[in-house]
């Protein structure tokens, strides 16, 4: 897919854990893991809100696109 | 002191509670009923195919002796031409007799028994394979099982074996019109050939064809609502 989810490296920069930020956001632990692994096909804008309220963040640190060559590379 | 056109009120919650549990009970008594009516009609005609089969069987082996006269009785339609009356009203109103439905029953060689034995055993069985799909069908709905890749398997082969049924049943007809019906001479009636195309077996078929596409398109929307975080 070329939608990349950097939630784990916007989690590492702010020293949080998933299951920290499964409290605070209120998704299940099973769906934020679905969002990090990249297995997810579709995010709601409400859900995006809150992830970067809590992280203090904006959705382009999160989201990155990168196309099928540099995927490969 | 709550409110009571407060819709937070616990009242109004638990009242919408209750309403929505009586709905989903009568989808669940209607459906567990659709259920239990399949299974009872499936494991009388699952017995009724078994005794069929064991019969065949009996005379392919002679288990019912070697005097056993046995007989075809061939499903056909026919056009007759008849001329009658209607009386009514006080005025007579000449009427034709033209269509008619029934069987051709004549006493059969062993060979001929065995030819009409198979084809009716390759019908019974047909129908009970299509009569199980349709049941593991119902019973996925009736667990909440509804937009599942079987569910799209299990129309399809149930559109497939109603097309199987239907290419038979035309071949039939075509048989009998070609080869039967030309050669049967009956002293009280004159009679022609109809070849039954039997449509309605075939947009039966091919709804459930249009359906199961419908159901693949489901697991593919359902799959997305899953993954959407």
């Amino acid at each position: 897919m070329a939608i990349i989810v950097n939630l784990d490296v916007v989690l590492a920069r702010r020293k949080m854990s998933l299951t920290e930020l499964s409290s605070k956001v209120g998704i299940t632990m099973t769906n934020l893991s679905v969002l990090k692994t990249g297995k997810a096909k579709a995010i709601r804008f409400s859900t995006l809100e809150s992830i970067c309220q809590i992280l203090h963040c904006q959705p382009g640190e999160i989201l990155e696109y990168q196309s099928d060559n540099q995927i490969k590379e | 002191m709550p409110c009571l056109f407060n819709p937070n009120y616990s009242f109004f919650i638990e009242v919408n509670r209750k309403f929505k549990q009586m709905k989903n009970n009568k989808k669940q008594g209607s459906l567990r009923l659709i259920y239990q009516i399949t299974q009872i009609i499936f494991w009388i005609y699952t017995g009724a195919a078994l005794l069929v089969t064991g019969t065949i069987a009996g005379i392919y082996l002679h288990l019912f002796g070697e005097n056993l006269h046995v007989g075809i009785s061939i499903p056909a339609g026919f056009e007759l031409i008849g001329q009658g009356s209607l009386q009514l009203s006080g005025q007579t109103i000449p009427v034709g007799f033209t269509q008619a439905f029934g069987n051709i029953s004549m006493p059969a060689s062993t060979s001929l028994w065995g030819g009409n034995g198979l084809f009716l055993l390759t019908g019974v069985w047909i129908f009970f394979l299509i009569f199980k799909f349709f049941r593991s069908f119902i019973r996925n709905v009736y667990k909440g099982k509804i937009f599942e890749i079987s569910n799209f398997l299990l129309l399809r082969k149930i559109a497939y074996g109603l097309l199987i049924c239907w290419s038979i049943i035309l071949l039939n007809s075509i048989f009998l019109y070609f080869f039967i019906v030309p050669h049967l001479h009956f002293d009280s009636m004159q009679l022609s050939g109809n070849i039954k195309f039997h449509a309605e077996i075939l947009f039966i078929a091919l709804f459930l064809m249009v359906l199961s596409r419908i159901f693949l398109h489901g697991i593919q929307l359902e799959e997305d609502q899953q993954f959407t975080i």
